[in-house]
């Protein structure tokens, strides 16, 4: 791993970096395969689909993204460093999840352009299929999913994406990377 | 941490107190927003409102295990909440926690384990349909996994003192 001359100190960022794509890869993969399980399966009535909950389970691996980047630090670095070093890994890694795998998520739509237009077309039929909320709800809620579909491929859409996911990826990463100093940072010798 | 001019000791290291500030400040706005549009009167489809998109990709935001405010879902599933509030009022009350910290020692890395297997335990049994849940019981499971997590890296931000235990055993 490289060092950086002023300080003497190992770069965190070839951690940062590994953790970020890893999990960006895993998070783009099953959000993708998740969603043509939902593409190909009838509508059921609800937006919450079985195969859904199977995807925000395994998103949430993302949340880790910091723990992991930490592990990576300590093991490479093999140096004790500070809580606040392991809460700017953790946090660095958030927002490079969110970047690789909105950029990832962008890049398939070029290999298959219909997928962004078969996910809504799914996600419409399950609302059309709702017997219990009114005519009226049901219409706007058609409409708000078409129009935020549209958005979304974008500049500001994939933007709007980012800056919603990075806060939020961003201090959850921080937590679990501060989690991962404990856990896998050497104790300094006193 | 001085407020308003008086000087507050909360026992944290200069070192790490923006560290702390920042992470309540992250904490407190995941927290607010958690709570979704109907706390601030939203009109919009609450499938399209900001604080449902900033959670989609953590959450399954399925309205029936929510609670609700004013009429609309909130943000986050109702064990999410319980994480969120968990983890921001525990983080809030850091400073305060110095002693109970010091006495958990290494408690706490056994109670975040705890906590991590009985909402495993909780979310199994329900899917297996061994037990039906609700959401007041994963929102307290939840809360105890949020607990827990902020126990366990408080006692790095709470350096533990010999003048601490001396204080605690008695023997100052």
């Amino acid at each position: 791993m490289e060092m950086n001359d002023e300080t003497q100190e190992f770069s965190y960022w070839p951690s940062v970096g590994l953790a970020s794509v890893l999990m960006g890869i895993v998070m783009f993969a099953i959000s993708t395969i998740t969603g043509y399980v939902q593409i190909n399966s009838e509508p059921t009535g609800a937006i919450f689909q079985p195969a859904y909950f199977g995807y925000i389970f395994l998103c949430l691996i993302g949340a880790f993204t910091g723990m992991l980047a930490v592990w990576h630090f300590a093991r490479e670095s093999g140096q004790p460093f500070t809580l606040g070093k392991g809460a700017l890994i953790g946090f660095l890694a958030g927002v490079g999840v969110v970047i690789i795998s909105s950029v990832l998520g962008q890049l398939w739509n070029l290999i298959d352009p219909n997928f962004k237009d078969q996910m809504m077309k799914s996600m419409i039929a399950n609302v059309d299929a709702m017997s219990n909320i009114p005519e009226d709800a049901r219409k706007t809620q058609i409409d708000a999913i078409a129009q935020q579909f549209r958005e979304s491929g974008s500049i500001t859409g994939i933007l709007k994406q980012m800056a919603y996911g990075i806060p939020f990826y961003g201090v959850l990463n921080l937590l679990t990377g501060l989690i991962g100093v404990k856990l896998f940072a050497k104790e300094k010798e006193v | 941490m001085a407020v308003a001019g008086f000087h507050i000791n909360t026992g944290i290291p200069d070192e790490y107190k923006r560290l702390y500030v920042g992470l309540l400040s992250g904490l407190i706005l995941i927290w607010l927003t958690a709570l979704g549009g109907g706390l601030y009167g939203s009109s919009q489809p609450w499938i399209t409102e900001w604080q449902h998109q900033m959670f989609h990709m953590l959450c399954h935001q399925d309205p029936d295990r929510s609670f609700w405010i004013g009429g609309r879902p909130m943000a986050v599933c109702a064990r999410c909440f319980g994480i969120y509030s968990g983890l921001l009022g525990t983080w809030l009350c850091v400073p305060f926690l110095r002693r109970f910290i010091t006495f958990m020692g290494n408690i706490t890395s056994w109670a975040l384990a705890g906590a991590l297997a009985l909402n495993f335990i909780d979310f199994t049994g329900n899917a297996m349909h061994f037990w039906i849940n609700n959401n007041i019981s994963r929102c307290i499971l939840g809360l105890l996994l949020g607990i827990t997590a902020v126990l366990y890296i408080a006692s790095e931000f709470l350096p533990i003192t010999q003048d601490i235990k001396g204080t605690f055993y008695g023997n100052e």
